[in-house]
């Protein structure tokens, strides 16, 4: 046992945290504060991690702040304003100090604030005390917010509020930020907000702070839990490898059926061919008739690709039922608290290309929409795991409306196709970040995550969260598509499409065995990939020319929105060598899968 | 010995956790040297999960290894 005096030694692992946190903190600060009025009367929501910050946040502002069940949703301070005082969302944080962005922006935010309300996780309040002993030893106004308190009464462990209001020496209001009980008495509480009780001298010792908020725990909280015998062996046995692995099995073996069988080719099938290409298309082509709009604008607007024809069937009829499916199944997973289930089950398989088990986090979130997934890569703590995270994402996750795509096309030809194109991408994540860890300098940093309880996805909670992310998809996804439409249309128009055939005539159709056409797909899938794997969908492909043309434009260059992303977080010429290298990988990828397809006798 | 030789379903007490970060995290979730935790979970050359007044916390393999508990 080399005890303590061994420690300092393997203590930068984890502590190597990503650079110009205190930087960002302030420029966050400043830009709520300077919009929002002075800060003398700032009001901040500090707390743990997963605790319904960004709930109370939102009943108290009206502005949506997402809410899931992992901790880390909220990766920046949300601004928002309570009765005319600036109100700020701050990233969760288990403490304050320095040592990580969250905590140096909750740590500055906090020397800022006229009033902290403290949310605390009612039916957790062993770990949650001891952020609210530091916040009372900061010395600022506080209120305590029990949040979650309905949790805490069904498992019989209600925390007496009047005890721990007098131990701390601030107001304590019981609340349930999802119903919004309890929320009337906070807004009435932070009137009232003191400064807390110090129970501590010496500010810098963690494990006294740790003694004294178990004593303060054992004292407010009746040690008199109900026992919830399935929950509590699913919460065990989700993260064994043999239970734990048929659950995940289940869990994706349900989206798929879900998305990729009942919507994606059910329901879609009906949209897209009856509503979008038999009623809608007729009407707006007999509209603009009938205006008398006709020559090219005509065709431009109502044509084969025409923005009032092809644009709306693809947004409306083929790609919403699909993009609401989908955050519908990432809605449940994120609210149940699987994912940080999922991470650690995976941590070793992810160790091997240079992540630990929290990126699989940012790639889930990668498939409802690649520009979302980059931003939370924030959540990784270096700046390695951060590039590789960005890479794959990049590289090789399909967003939302492409896997939909991807789904309603080859789950039409037999589960073998479906299972063929999830190997080839699979391989290519492996490939991708194989390299890459060999590449870049350093290693993994070891995971370290708490396992949130598990819980039923509140049917409200699932709903607004579908909507409101579906909806921020497609708000983000239109403008793009009718750009798209537009090049495709003119080129169209023009002539220029044909020369772009003939132009892309070798590639397209002697390297890779696909109809001349498909190469307007590119053309489109140079805006966003998932517009472009749209394209395929009506082209009567072959199963063999499908997968392939599938593989080239999952491969293919990134969202514009994705790159400028990239080139935001990592520079110019990383996005651009990206966004060339995407080009050569798709095609010379491409290429090799059908001479493999053909000598495996699937003719393409 | 390190925490990822106890074997699941039996209790142990941390005695150090040999790593700063580690120390100062597991510190504030409630894990900290001196606690008494189930281990519930060994994925084979993955992590080790610990459970202690009905909250869980998953550790890497390697950083396991050096939070210290007493040998059996």
């Amino acid at each position: 046992m080399t005890g303590c005096h061994g420690a300092e030694a393997g203590g930068g692992a984890i502590a190597q945290q990503t650079d110009g946190g205190s930087l960002q903190a302030e420029d966050l600060t400043n830009r709520a504060l300077g919009v929002r009025g002075s800060q003398s009367d700032l009001v901040i929501l500090v707390g743990n991690p997963n605790v319904g910050k960004s709930a109370i946040f939102t009943r108290l502002s009206g502005a949506y702040a997402e809410v899931s069940n992992f901790p880390g949703t909220t990766v920046e301070a949300i601004s928002g304003s309570w009765r005319e005082r600036p109100l700020l969302d701050a990233p969760g944080t288990y403490g304050l100090g320095d040592h990580s962005v969250e905590e140096r922006i909750t740590t500055d935010l906090i020397a800022r604030a006229a009033t902290v309300i403290n949310v605390v996780d009612a039916a957790h309040l062993d770990r949650d005390l001891f952020l609210t002993l530091q916040l009372a030893e900061t010395g600022v106004p506080m209120v305590v917010a029990l949040n979650l308190i309905d949790e805490a009464r069904q498992a019989g462990a209600e925390p007496e509020a009047a005890e721990l209001e007098r131990a701390l020496g601030v107001p304590v209001v019981p609340t349930v930020a999802v119903t919004g009980e309890g929320l009337e008495a906070l807004a009435e509480a932070i009137q009232r907000a003191r400064p807390g009780r110090r129970s501590l001298n010496d500010d810098d010792d963690d494990l006294a702070r740790r003694r004294a908020a178990d004593e303060l725990y054992y004292r407010v909280v009746p040690q008199s839990r109900r026992r919830r015998p399935v929950v509590e062996w699913l919460e065990r046995s989700s993260v064994t490898l043999h239970w734990g692995i048929p659950m995940l099995g289940l869990a994706l073996a349900g989206i798929y059926l879900l998305v990729g069988v009942a919507v994606a080719q059910h329901l879609v099938g009906f949209t897209e061919a009856q509503l979008g290409q038999e009623l809608w298309e007729p009407f707006a082509r007999s509209l603009i008739e009938r205006v008398g709009i006709g020559g090219p604008i005509g065709e431009i607007l109502a044509g084969e690709f025409g923005l009032l024809t092809m644009t709306v069937t693809y947004i409306v009829f083929l790609l919403a039922p699909l993009v609401a499916a989908f955050y519908f199944s990432l809605a449940l997973l994120e609210d149940s608290g699987f994912l940080p289930r999922i991470a650690t089950l995976v941590d070793r398989g992810l160790n091997a290309i240079g992540l630990n088990g929290r990126a699989v986090i940012p790639i889930i979130l990668g498939f409802g929409c690649v520009t979302m997934g980059t931003i939370t890569t924030r959540l990784l703590s270096t700046k390695r795991e951060k590039t590789i995270a960005t890479a794959l994402l990049n590289f090789a996750i399909p967003c939302s409306a492409q896997l939909a795509v991807i789904a309603a096309l080859l789950a039409g030809f037999g589960g073998a196709w479906v299972f063929g194109y999830a190997a080839i991408i699979f391989a290519m994540l492996i490939a991708v970040g194989t390299v890459l860890d060999r590449m870049l300098p350093g290693k993994s940093t070891p995971l370290l995550i708490e396992l949130p309880p598990l819980r039923w996805p509140r049917p409200g909670a699932v709903l607004r969260k579908t909507t409101t992310k579906g909806y921020w998809f497609m708000r983000e996804a239109t403008p793009w598509f009718a750009a798209g439409a537009l090049i495709v249309a003119v080129l169209q128009v023009t002539g220029g499409l044909e020369i772009w055939q003939r132009l892309l005539r070798p590639l397209m159709v002697s390297w890779l065995h696909l109809p001349a056409e498909a190469a307007r797909t590119i053309v489109m899938g140079l805006v966003r990939r998932d517009f472009g794997a749209a394209g395929l969908y009506d082209m009567g492909l072959s199963p063999p020319q499908a997968l392939v043309a599938l593989v080239v434009i999952t491969l293919f260059v990134p969202c514009v929105a994705s790159i400028m992303v990239m080139a935001k977080e990592h520079g110019a010429r990383t996005a651009m060598r990206i966004w060339f290298g995407t080009w050569v990988v798709a095609f010379a990828i491409g290429g090799l899968l059908t001479r493999l397809l053909n000598l495996m006798g699937l003719v393409s | 010995m390190g925490i990822d030789s106890v074997p699941v379903g039996s209790w142990t007490r941390i005695e150090a956790i040999e790593d700063a970060a580690a120390r100062r995290e597991l510190t504030r979730l409630g894990f900290e040297e001196g606690a008494d935790v189930e281990i519930i979970s060994r994925i084979p050359f993955g992590p080790i999960v610990l459970q202690r007044r009905h909250r869980q916390v998953a550790i890497g393999r390697e950083l396991a290894r050096r939070v210290r508990v007493a040998a059996l």
